[in-house]
């Protein structure tokens, strides 16, 4: 028991360190990011893929490499460049450090925060 | 640079592939564009989206002269500043190791080799002109596409047709948009929409049919949603054989048995008609009843109708009555009735007959010239309006979708070209479908067509029935230009390198007659080179320079050149856009709309209604138009100014299921992916999601043939078959089966198994229906490794 303890803490001490980098903590190979996304075993906030789906990106189409990027490019919280390709009008009007995620629920993004 | 071992391979091979074909490759070229945090560009360039029929208006970073990101244009009226995942991601691919950059010609060993331009060139004339010599001028044949510019189908169209005096001049609109072309021709008289995209947002009822719009035009469909989500009292009904995310919005879904719309489209019209929801004042005065030679009255019509019973129709198509007769209500008492379609009506043997039953609706129920009311079909293409439809670039057509059959359209564009009276044969040309059968050998007499230059499309995946037609790609002399290596540069003989969007600008039309101008942003990668200029410098070896001028090498000067031509020769006709100068589409940051008289309109939002179309004030259509009239169909070719509302029978696909072939199949899009896969596939954080093709099935089947999530099947149809795994969701109806369309890898290429039976009026053929069986053939195999087509001379053994 002892041992797998171990082993759980050293890969979530592996996995934040890899996100912290801006690595994604093991290779992403052919697995569909929902797979493991989806499994409380692997992941701390499984809630998400759920929240996505409902949510106008998952309506179309826009999936997790889209804003989040593959093993090349990885970006655990992406930033308003990942936004603005799609919604450039309002990045520009998103002044300063303002993040997109300050104002629009990461994963649900349907409606603005003030709306909800 | 963080690369897995299968990543590095690829590159390996991918290096070896280009390193063989004298391909330069740098670690910048290997290197993807890195998410810096901030896009950081040396200036954005405006342009429109490479994709879909939507026409996003896109801006192009460019940074240290190459193209780094793309965004959304706010000021474009199409999109408003928003982009797909497929669109947003242009730039991830233009750059890839596989890029074309050097034409290749094959050698006495069948193998591609490096040739300089001229070479490449010169062995082009010398082949055609010796074709024309020997086997005449229809010998040499001309297959384009809905995504090259409008300045080249064009130019290519106007040297087949002008300069050789062949109407061998195709393009894969015929595959895609055909049947809507002669859809609208046949009910109002001119081909494309009276509305625009505007009128999603005053429209009370949305009828959404063989769409998929949340994939195939996933920004159009981010624009209905916020529609309804501002006025939830908007009603959408999805009638479509599939349950997909289109439907989740919907208020209403009608699902149907492939093929068998039409009957549903009849019970929707008894229905309006029975309980007196239709718009008398409005059939009077603006339509005609018609089987297209006699005409007949309302009640003739109704009963006609009479077959299509709700209850009765139910049984046919498993579409419940009651959602019928809730659809026809919705139809035709909302007030503003808009119908969306696409390649779900087109690919079908009866697919003009389909469209015509949607133009039905409107006549009937007077749901047409009025905002939010409107008959829209949704191009696949970015410029398969612009560029096919419009310029005319099909076998029977000429400029401003004018027929080469009418003597009085020959003359006009023969005078306006200044080329010699009965220059241009009067007599049609093939299909697509037939002009691929009749491609062969030299010495093959029963094929009279020799040699083939396909442009920016790849028939050798797209085409149905591949079996049938491939040998014939393979026999025939094929010039075939593109930005990556595809199926069909496995069999071509020359292989020309060609230009990006974004290396080469120019216009392209979309879905809502808008006619949008991208500039060059950055010069094409090693000798690659615009098709504009190919074509241009294979009308100067062919003695067609005075017919083609517009050889230079400065791509957006030749554009501007080809697309002064073209105004020029539409400038009299209901498409014209003699006011969208090039000066005034550089400057504009949202297109023009045809019609476009002058230099001075604005561009048109709707047609056929007095005060918004400008036809009604234009020389030649305001003698005809009565004064008083409001609203009137000046294209109609009985001169009544009425729409056709078409009697037509009904029936269902070319092939159903039997006890051989037990399960309907249908194909179409994939969010991720575009057409044939060979840009998107290579944009990994995209494929990804979609990298191969697989068998959508219904739970419901799966278990019937004792199929697990993974399994491998075989499924084959009369023509061909495909190997791949199931993906058993409640999407399909139980019996219809879904393989989507963009996987490169043989074993799982759809049109092996589509079906190349033809409508008989649009000469489309019909991909979404064909009747198969299943064979489970073992359990789950790995088959998530995309795959394109890396190595010029990979042979393609069929």
């Amino acid at each position: 028991m002892k041992i797998v303890a171990i082993l759980c803490f050293t890969t979530l001490l592996f996995a934040a360190a890899a996100y912290a980098s801006g690595e994604h903590p093991m290779d992403m190979e052919k697995t569909e990011c929902i797979i493991c996304h989806s499994n409380k075993d692997v992941v701390s906030k499984p809630e998400v893929v759920k929240e996505w789906n409902q949510s106008r990106h998952s309506y179309t189409g826009v999936g997790c490499g889209n804003c989040h990027g593959d093993e090349n490019n990885f970006q655990e919280k992406p930033l308003k460049n990942a936004c603005e390709s799609c919604h450039s009008m309002q990045v520009a009007e998103t002044k300063g450090n303002v993040q997109c995620s300050g104002c629009h629920a990461v994963h649900t993004f349907t409606v603005h925060r003030k709306m909800r | 640079m963080n690369m897995t071992r299968r990543e590095m391979l690829k590159l390996s091979v991918a290096a070896s592939a280009a390193a063989a074909v004298g391909i330069p490759l740098t670690a910048e070229t290997l290197t993807p564009v890195k998410n810096s945090g901030e896009i950081d560009v040396d200036r954005w360039v405006k342009g429109v989206c490479r994709f879909c029929g939507t026409g996003c208006g896109v801006y192009i970073g460019v940074k240290a002269n190459k193209v780094v990101a793309m965004k959304g244009n706010p000021e474009a009226k199409t999109n408003f500043g928003y982009l797909c995942v497929k669109g947003s991601m242009i730039h991830k691919f233009m750059y890839h190791p596989d890029r074309l950059t050097t034409p290749l010609i094959r050698n006495q060993n069948g193998k591609l080799e490096p040739a300089t331009w001229d070479k490449a060139l010169d062995l082009i004339a010398k082949k055609f002109k010796d074709y024309q010599t020997r086997f005449g001028k229809n010998s040499v044949a001309y297959y384009g596409s809905g995504q090259c510019t409008t300045e080249e189908s064009y130019t290519f169209n106007k040297l087949w047709k002008g300069g050789f005096g062949s109407n061998y001049v195709e393009g894969n609109p015929r595959l895609c948009m055909a049947s809507a072309v002669a859809g609208y021709l046949s009910s109002i008289g001119s081909d494309e929409p009276a509305g625009t995209y505007a009128d999603f947002e005053s429209t009370k009822c949305l009828f959404i049919t063989g769409s998929n719009t949340s994939e195939a035009h996933p920004i159009l469909f981010r624009r209905i949603w916020e529609r309804k989500r501002k006025d939830p009292s908007l009603k959408i009904i999805v009638c479509e054989p599939r349950k997909t995310k289109t439907s989740d919005i919907a208020d209403l879904w009608l699902p149907i048995d492939p093929g068998t719309d039409l009957a549903v489209f009849h019970s929707i019209a008894y229905e309006i008609i029975k309980n007196g929801w239709h718009d008398k004042a409005y059939i009077e005065k603006l339509a005609r009843i018609t089987d297209g030679e006699k005409t007949f009255t309302l009640d003739e019509y109704t009963k006609h109708l009479s077959q299509f019973d709700a209850d009765a129709v139910a049984k046919m198509t498993r579409c419940p009555a009651k959602s019928i007769r809730q659809a026809a209500e919705w139809f035709a008492k909302s007030g503003a009735t808009m119908s969306i379609w696409c390649m779900g009506l087109n690919q079908r043997s009866r697919g003009v007959w389909a469209n015509n039953l949607i133009h039905n609706l409107h006549l009937i129920t007077g749901n047409f010239g009025k905002p939010g009311a409107d008959s829209f079909s949704l191009t696949g293409q970015p410029n398969a309006c612009g560029g096919v439809r419009e310029t005319g670039s099909l076998s029977h057509l000429l400029p401003g979708c004018r027929l080469v059959a009418n003597p009085a359209a020959r003359a006009q564009v023969e005078k306006a070209w200044n080329i010699k009276d009965g220059t241009i044969d009067p007599k049609p040309g093939p299909d697509t479908v037939e002009m691929f059968a009749a491609l062969g050998a030299e010495n093959d007499t029963s094929k009279p067509i020799k040699a083939i230059f396909i442009c920016t499309t790849n028939p050798a995946q797209s085409m149905p029935n591949l079996p049938k037609y491939l040998p014939n790609m393979q026999a025939g002399f094929l010039v075939v230009a593109d930005i990556f290596p595809t199926r069909t540069t496995q069999f071509a003989d020359v292989v020309l390198p060609a230009a990006f969007l974004y290396e080469k600008g120019g216009v392209y039309g979309c879905s809502e007659r808008r006619s949008q101008l991208t500039e060059k942003a950055v010069n094409p990668p090693g000798q690659a080179k615009p098709d504009i200029w190919i074509a241009a410098q294979i009308a100067k070896r062919m003695g067609h320079s005075k017919l083609i001028p517009w050889n230079g090498d400065d791509s957006m000067k030749a554009n501007e050149l080809a697309w002064t031509d073209y105004i020029k020769v539409t400038k009299d006709t209901e498409k014209t856009l003699w006011g969208a100068t090039y000066k005034r589409l550089k400057e504009s940051k949202e297109g023009i709309q045809w019609p476009c008289p002058s230099e001075n309109h604005p561009g048109t939002y709707k047609r056929y209604v007095r005060g918004m179309d400008p036809v009604f004030d234009m020389p030649g259509y305001k003698e005809k138009i009565p004064a008083n009239a409001s609203q009137y169909f000046y294209v109609d070719a009985k001169g009544e100014g009425k729409a056709n509302i078409f009697m037509r029978a009904y029936a269902g696909a070319a092939e159903t299921p039997n006890a051989e072939y037990p399960f309907f199949l249908t194909t179409g899009r994939v969010v991720e992916q575009w057409h044939t896969g060979t840009m998107t596939n290579r944009v990994p954080e995209i494929a990804r999601a979609h990298p191969n093709a697989y068998l959508e099935i219904h739970p419901t089947d799966a278990s019937k043939l004792g199929l697990k999530q993974g399994d491998m099947v075989e499924v084959t149809s009369r023509r061909g078959k495909n190997t791949l795994p199931v993906r058993i969701v409640e999407v399909a109806l139980p019996g219809v089966l879904f393989i989507p369309m963009h996987d490169q890898k043989k074993e799982r290429m759809v049109n092996f198994i589509c079906n190349d039976a033809v409508d008989g009026a649009s000469k489309e053929p019909e991909y979404k229906i064909a009747a198969v069986k299943i064979t489970r053939i073992g359990g789950p195999m790995d088959v998530a490794e995309q795959y394109n087509i890396s190595d010029v001379n990979e042979k393609f053994v069929f």
